[in-house]
This record gives structure tokens, C-alpha cells and sequence, in this order.
């Protein structure tokens, strides 16, 4: 071998070990680059107070957010925040609707944000008994400002915070109460077959099978469909018979007070199936209601003109207008739940208090995170959040209202926002249709509809059913949440079941039995008797029925 | 799955033969193989870190997990877990959902592709196989979400098929509301979602097969169907054997997806499986520990079901190991 060819061989050599070298690198580099996403600015020294502190929050991403602004943990609004707060927030955006999913794969995974926002009571109760929650009555006390004024004026808020131990988990906000759940149907139907609006059971099925068969819209085909029957107008209709056991939604909830005693009930619920199924065997309501499971269906035919009576989910002007633009005669009014043998009830109102937020028990920085919380419960931010920059997307009116300069601007730069907003006081000049400057025709309208049904449901002597509403019920722990899911699901297949399968009252009775059957053997007398004791022994501290009216009537006192 | 056993078989021989671990760096095979090794480290390292690792967050099943307490340090609760899931009612039934539609896709799917791909071979004209093969795997590309819409849209009781059977016999059917039309549903729109794309790894073992044989079959006198039976069959038997085991090994998963798209309150006495359950248990509700439970036992069915598929298949002689 020449030494030529030898010095190639060496250089070769060590071309080829070069190549490892730098393949190895690279690997190692992706590796670590892999992991590297893991370590979140949590900024180190919190305590100091001169120094800014830096948290992370959670903001529910529905998908609405136009290209043009960027995305939802960073678009104009993410930034005002970091521009204009007393912290440096980073956003972790959660699916609106898969948000239990994403959190809980956080909270795995040890990365949930420090202030998290989250509607789900039920999923807040959770977090609790699983200890993630940290407790914020030191905190409030010593380094709140807005929020301690707000927990003043609002005494409910501090009630509603608390958790079994005695300590403030959770932070919210307070909102009139008024109107969730809307029971609609069309006047013009009405008229035109010379029907009234419907005050038993046995007219809202007469008018039901009037409008399936005796075309109210007048086309010459037979293709209207009575009432709704999936989602909110399944909820209402249960309510209707003064159950909180709903067949759609998350509220599975039997329990009501007899004789000053919490039981539950089968008759409401046995009697509200029943009449379920002479609608369905009447053909009023739509055949495949069960696949309808969020009322898109349902919501379809209502905006096309060919429903006659539905629920709907909050003052829905969208499908308002839409009806509108497809059938200009169309006449909506709200009506009042019709009077069963079991009393008259009206659907669900919204909560006077809304607990909203929780603080990770093991955020790094809890004063910087509580900075956050009286930022957002402020007026700068509430104002800012809610209506844009002044004098870009709202000027002030006389009277201290917020008029939009340019509500299609407004729909692109502002709408996507709402959930920053989750803190902010629902009430006041600011909040809800009717303190809106320059209403468009179809709100104008819908502020009627409004009307109706504060006047139809508002009244206590017309209750909402149950104990108290969802959000003021004592948490399950968790192995009677196991047995109360999973009973629940079981009972509500087989109610739907007993619906879609017809067989009249036997058929009814036999799923009254069997309902019965399973949840005695899944251990169900457990969660009946957690919800009797806990009446007997808070019945004077919590929140019930007549204290959500109180509530309600104090707030519209101090507006 | 099917590639890595068989490589560390090969590994582990290789390394016998060479004589003792030590040895086996130094040897010359290994110093000119080095970049191959280099290359299959990545390989190895994804099946330690997204396949192995995860197997031991699999004692949450045998714990109360909490997140407070994390996986490790969550309190032991025995078998606390599966006897609670084996006493319920509901959780023998969702097995059985499981285990019964998993073995009828597989038995009822199953022919379907090895039947379209024998029939598209067959085909003379070639812009009309091809047409005809690019529109029956079309449907495996959308999504479950869209397939199912369709599907419940058409078979719905104001839908197509209805408006035709009303026209014809004057009554609807409830087809999504019987358990027998349902499971019928099921299984018709995984075939006509994924027969066509199956279809792909037959017809390329069918390209295997020597024509000559074909060639000297019809010299003596075989016909169309003869020849299918005697050569072509034979010939892609060995591909349809490692389908097979494939999908054993998959019967206890009835993809989550397809059902839970397709389910209903009124079958779910028949459309409520494991991976549903799962979801809305584990995932919605933060049961952990019961449906690790649950997917432990899930696991452990499916693994049995693939060893016994093996034993039977190397009767036969066509074991995968």
C-alpha cells in the first residue's frame, strides 16, 4: 500500500467517523428539543414583589378565532392583556368542548395552567376531592383588592366558593338572573288554526299534533313537525313535570323536596316519559330525536319554518334572524310551561353567582395570579374585553353605554374574546340585549321575547325544579359519583327506549320498575341518602330555591 | 407490530452466533453494519420511550390514582378495581358488545377485501380496474366523523332509504333503533369504508404470483374459477394468514371511532363497548383507575386471542413465529 492511498483510507476514515459525529449531535439535539416544550416560563422569584411576575391561564378556544387575528392563546387581546396587566400571562387554549379531556390530560401530565377556568361544576368538585385545587382565603385576605371588594358586595360569591372543608376554592362572578332556558313557539301557527297558547299537557299535545297535521305553513305538503323533543326542548319538557332528570344535557338530577324532605323522585319522572310518548306515538316530534343529541337538528327545522314549538339554549337572535329571513310572517313568542298534576315549574334560569375560576394548588406564584384575578375583575379589563378599544370599537354614549362604531369590525376583531370574560359581573348598563344601543330589527324583537319570558319564568311562585340549581348542589364524592353516573346512563337509555318503543303505560310502568331496579342494585340508596343528610344538616347555610330569587331581586336593586 | 418481534428474533440470533456479547461489538459484520445500527437506534428508542415506557403507567389499575398523588405514589388497592368492574352489570355487557361486534367485523369484513381484490385482478380492462380501485379505497381517506354522519343521515328515519321503503311498502323502519339493523349498519359501512383500501396488500400479492402458472392451468383446461381456486387463492394464502393474525390481535378494539359516531341510547344495549366506555367514563368523568382496569383486561384478551391465531396457524405451517 502506498502511503497515498493509505492517507485516503485515513481521511476517509475519519470523513465517515465525522458523519457519526454529527448524526449523534443531531439526534441528541432533537431529543432535547423534544423535551425542552415541557419547561414553562414559570419565572423564578414570584415572592419579590418588585419583580413582575409571570403565570399561565387557561382560555377555552371554540374554534372561532379568523386567521386574521391570530390564534387563541395569541391574538390582540392575549397581548393587551400582557401590555396592560399587572402580570406576564401565558394563555393554554382548551377546546371549548372537550375542555374535561384536555384538562385532564394536563393535570397528568403536570402541566395545568395556574388559574384555570372551567363552567363544569361538577368537573370543579372534582378537582377538588383530587386535591389540585389551592385554598384562597389567605391569599384574598391578604393581597386581594377588586375581588375582596366584590366578595363584599356579593356575599353569595364567598358561599358559593366554598368547598366542603370550610375553605374558598373557587372565584366567580355575579350575573342577573334572568331567563336561560326559552320555550318558543310560533304565534302565527297558532292563530291560524285557531289555537290557544297551550295551558295542560293534553293541549300542548293537541297543539303539537294540530301543527304535525294540519299544514300551518301552508305549502300543501305535509312536512311540519309539532314540537322539539332533543336537547333544550326535551330538558324543558321534562322540567315541565317539575324533574330534574333531563334525558338530554348533564343534568340527571331526581332529587326534589317533599314534606321538608329531600327524595327521589319516580312520578315526576314516570309521568314526564309517559306524556314523551304520546307525543312521539303521535307523530308530532321528530322520529330520530334521539340521534339529536345537541339540537342541530331540532335548530334546522325551527330556522326553516317547519317546527312549531322549541327550546332554546340563552336569547339565540341568530336563529331568530334566520327564521326571520326564511319565513318574513313568522310571529315567536315565549311561553309559559304548561301546569301538570305536579304544579307549575318554569326551565332553567341562569345562576345569580357563577363560580368560574381555581387556582392550581401547585401554582409556583399564587400573589401574581391573584394580580390576575383582580385584573380581570376590574373595569379597565371588563370594559376593554367586553367592548373593544374606546374610540376604535366602541364610543361611549351619553348615558355611560358602549355603542359599537362598527359591529361587522366588531364581529372579526372583538366576538372571539368572550371567554377572557370569565370573571366579569354579567349585569349592569353594559350587559344583555336590552341596554344595547341601536338594537338591529330581529333584537328588537327578540328584547320582546325577553320580555315574555322573564314574565313567564321569572316568577317564584312558578319555581324552577329541584332543591336548588345544579351549581349550589353538594359534591359527590367520588365513589357515589361512580354509582350515580353510571346508574344514570343505564336509566336514561332505558327511558329513551321506553320513548322511541311505545306500549303506552305498561311499557312505562315496566321502565318505572326497572329504572327502580338499577338503581337500587348499583348501590343508588347510597347517593339518595348523601343528598337527604346534607339538606338536614346546611339547609339553613346553603343556597336553595328561594335564596336564588332573593338573590336575583337584590342584584336587580342594585343596578 | 408484525416487523419488530421477528427483527429482535434475528437480533438475538445473530448475536448467539457471534459468540458472546463482547465479541460481538468487535466483529467485522458489526463494524461495516454500523450505519444500519445507527439508523435503527431511533426505531429502538421510539418503542422504549411511546411503547414500552407507557405499558408501566398500566399499575394505576391496580390503584386509586389521584393526580395529588400522581402514578407512583397513588395508594394500592388490589384487585379493588376489576372486582368492582365484574360486578357491575354493565361492565359484562360492554364487554360482550365488544367481543361480539369485534368477531363479526372480523369474520363478516374479513373476505370482503380478498374477495374485491381477486375480482379487480381479474378485470381485463385497465383504465377500468383503476377507476374502479381509486373510488373503493376513496372512503378510507374522510374521516369516521363524515362516514358516520352520512350513514345516520341515509338510514334515518326521514332519510333516503326510508323515503324509498316508504314508497315501496308504506311503512318507515327504524333501522338505527333495531339492534339487528343497527349491528347490520355497523358492519356494512366499516366494509364499505376500508374493503377497498385492504384491498391494496392483496392485489400486491397477487402481482406475485407467476403467470406461467396461469398460463399452463388453462392449457389444461382450467377455467376462470379453477384457476382462482388453485392458484390464486394458494398463492396470496400466506399474505391472508398474517391479515388474519393482524386482526385477532385487534378484536378486542373495536375502533372507537366508527362506534362512537354511530351509537345511540336506544341500542345501547348492543353499541356500548370498551373504548366508548372508556371515553366517557375514564376520560369525561376522571375514573382512571377502573377503565385502566378495563383496558388492562382489554389488552390481555387481545393477546391471548393472537397467541391462540399463531398456535393455529402454524399447524398449518404459516406461523407468524
Amino acid at each position: 500500500m502506498t502511503r497515498k492511498r493509505l492517507s485516503a483510507a485515513v481521511s476517509a476514515r475519519k470523513a465517515k467517523q465525522a458523519v457519526y459525529a454529527a448524526l449523534t449531535v443531531t439526534f441528541a439535539l432533537a431529543a432535547a428539543g423534544c423535551s425542552g416544550g415541557s419547561t414553562n416560563a414559570e419565572g423564578e422569584g414570584g415572592a419579590s414583589a418588585d419583580k413582575r411576575g409571570s403565570i399561565t391561564v387557561s382560555l377555552y378556544d371554540r374554534g372561532t378565532v379568523p386567521s386574521s387575528e391570530g390564534t387563541m392563546d395569541n391574538n390582540r387581546w392575549t397581548k393587551w392583556v400582557n401590555e396592560n396587566g399587572p402580570v406576564d400571562v401565558k394563555y393554554v387554549s382548551v377546546p371549548r368542548f372537550e375542555s374535561l379531556q384536555k384538562f385532564n390530560v394536563l393535570f397528568a401530565s403536570r402541566q395545568a395552567p395556574d388559574l384555570i377556568f372551567e363552567y363544569d361544576t361538577a368537573y370543579q368538585g372534582q378537582l377538588y376531592n383530587q386535591k389540585q385545587l389551592m385554598p384562597l382565603d389567605d391569599l384574598i385576605a391578604q393581597h386581594s383588592t377588586e375581588y375582596k371588594v366584590m366578595l363584599e358586595k356579593y356575599p353569595a360569591l364567598q358561599k358559593a366558593g366554598m368547598m366542603e372543608d370550610g375553605k374558598t376554592y373557587l372565584v366567580g362572578r355575579a350575573m342577573a338572573l334572568t331567563p336561560h332556558h326559552y320555550l318558543l313557539i310560533r304565534k302565527d301557527w297558532l292563530d291560524k288554526l285557531g289555537l290557544d297558547v297551550p295551558k295542560t299537557p293534553e293541549e300542548f299535545l293537541a297543539v303539537a299534533e294540530a301543527f304535525t297535521q294540519k299544514d300551518p305553513d301552508g305549502d300543501g305538503q305535509n312536512n311540519t313537525e309539532g314540537t322539539g323533543l332533543s336537547f333544550v326542548a326535551g330538558i324543558i319538557l321534562n322540567n315541565m313535570y317539575g324533574t330534574g332528570f333531563t334525558l338530554f344535557g348533564e343534568d340527571q338530577i331526581p332529587w326534589v323536596l317533599e314534606n321538608g324532605q329531600v327524595v327521589h323522585d319516580w312520578d315526576r319522572i314516570r309521568a314526564s316519559i309517559a306524556f314523551q310518548q304520546k307525543l312521539y306515538d303521535a307523530g308530532a316530534v321528530d322520529k330520530d330525536f334521539v340521534t339529536d343529541k345537541n339540537g342541530e337538528k331540532q335548530k334546522q327545522m325551527w330556522t326553516s319554518g317547519k317546527l312549531g314549538i322549541t327550546g332554546s339554549n340563552g336569547a339565540d337572535v341568530g336563529s331568530y334572524e334566520a327564521l326571520k329571513q326564511n319565513v318574513p310572517d313568522a310571529e315567536v313568542i315565549a311561553m309559559a310551561l304548561p301546569t301538570t298534576e305536579f304544579g307549575s315549574y318554569s326551565p332553567t334560569l341562569s345562576s345569580p353567582v357563577q363560580m368560574t375560576g381555581m387556582v392550581n394548588a401547585s401554582a409556583k406564584d399564587p400573589e401574581s395570579v391573584m394580580k390576575m384575578i383582580d385584573f380581570m375583575v376590574g373595569e379597565k379589563y371588563t370594559e376593554t374585553i367586553q367592548n373593544g378599544i374606546e374610540g376604535v370599537h366602541y364610543e361611549k354614549t351619553e348615558d355611560g353605554r358602549a355603542k359599537a362604531i362598527d359591529p361587522e369590525k366588531n364581529k372579526t376583531e372583538l366576538e372571539y374574546n368572550r371567554d377572557m370574560s370569565m370573571l366579569t359581573p354579567l349585569l349592569g348598563k353594559n350587559y344583555g340585549l336590552k341596554n344595547k344601543v341601536d338594537p338591529t330589527p330581529a333584537e328588537q324583537d327578540y328584547i320582546k321575547i325577553y320580555d315574555e319570558a322573564v314574565e313567564a319564568y321569572m316568577d317564584p311562585s312558578r319555581p324552577m325544579v329541584g332543591i336548588t340549581q345544579r351549581a349550589y348542589l353538594p359534591l359527590l364524592p367520588q365513589n357515589l359519583t361512580t354509582i350515580n353516573t353510571n346508574a344514570n346512563k343505564t336509566i336514561l337509555d332505558m327511558a329513551m327506549q321506553t320513548i322511541v318503543g311505545g306500549g303506552g303505560e305498561a311499557a312505562v310502568d315496566k321502565f318505572i320498575g326497572d329504572a327502580k331496579n338499577v338503581w337500587d342494585k348499583a348501590g343508588g340508596a347510597q347517593v339518595d341518602e348523601f343528598y337527604a343528610k346534607w339538606y338536614v344538616e346546611n339547609k339553613d347555610d346553603a343556597i336553595l330555591m328561594e335564596d336564588i330569587y332573593e338573590m336575583g331581586k337584590q342584584m336587580k336593586q342594585e343596578e | 407490530m408484525k416487523a419488530n418481534p421477528a427483527k429482535n428474533v434475528r437480533l438475538g440470533e445473530r448475536t448467539a452466533s457471534s459468540g458472546g456479547e463482547r465479541r460481538f461489538w468487535h466483529t467485522q459484520r458489526f463494524k461495516t453494519n454500523r450505519p444500519l445500527w445507527l439508523m435503527f437506534l431511533p426505531v429502538v428508542a421510539f418503542y422504549l420511550v411511546f411503547k414500552y415506557a407507557p405499558m408501566a403507567g398500566l399499575v394505576i389499575a391496580f390503584k386509586n390514582y389521584t393526580f395529588y398523588e400522581g402514578v407512583w405514589g397513588s395508594q394500592w388497592v388490589g384487585f379493588d378495581n376489576f372486582q368492582m368492574l365484574f360486578t357491575q352489570a354493565q361492565s359484562l355487557q360492554i364487554i360482550r358488545n365488544t367481543l361480539l361486534l369485534s368477531v363479526l367485523s372480523v369474520v363478516i369484513g374479513f373476505p370482503f377485501p380478498i374477495m374485491l381484490a381477486i375480482m379487480l385482478n381479474e378485470v381485463r380492462r385497465k383504465w377500468f380496474q383503476k377507476t374502479v380501485q381509486t373510488l373503493v379505497y376513496l372512503p378510507h381517506f374522510f374521516s369516521w366523523v363524515i362516514v358516520g354522519g352520512l350513514v345516520v343521515t341515509i338510514f334515518a328515519q326521514s332519510g333516503l332509504v326510508n323515503a324509498m321503503l316508504e314508497r315501496l311498502t308504506g311503512q318507515p323502519f327504524a333501522f338505527l333503533f333495531n339492534e339487528g339493523s343497527w349491528v347490520a349498519i355497523f358492519l356494512g359501512s366499516g366494509i364499505w369504508k376500508d374493503a377497498g383500501f385492504s384491498a391494496i396488500i392483496y392485489l400486491a400479492a397477487l402481482t406475485s404470483i407467476d403467470p406461467s402458472l396461469y398460463e399452463a392451468a388453462s392449457m389444461d383446461g382450467a377455467g376462470k374459477w379453477k384457476q382462482i381456486r388453485h392458484i390464486t387463492l394458494p398463492g396470496i394464502a400466506p399474505t391472508i394468514v398474517i391479515m388474519l393474525i393482524l386482526a385477532m390481535g385487534r378484536v378486542m378494539e373495536v375502533g372507537f371511532d366508527q362506534v362512537y359516531v354511530l351509537q345511540n341510547s336506544i341500542v345501547s344495549g348492543i353499541s356500548e363497548v370498551i373504548s366508548t366506555y372508556i371515553y366517557a367514563i375514564g376520560l369525561q368523568g376522571g375514573q382512571f383507575s377502573l377503565t385502566a382496569a378495563l383496558g388492562l383486561f382489554e389488552s390481555l384478551v387481545a393477546f391471548v386471542l393472537v397467541l391462540l391465531t399463531n398456535a393455529v396457524a402454524r399447524r398449518f405451517g404459516k406461523g407468524l413465529w
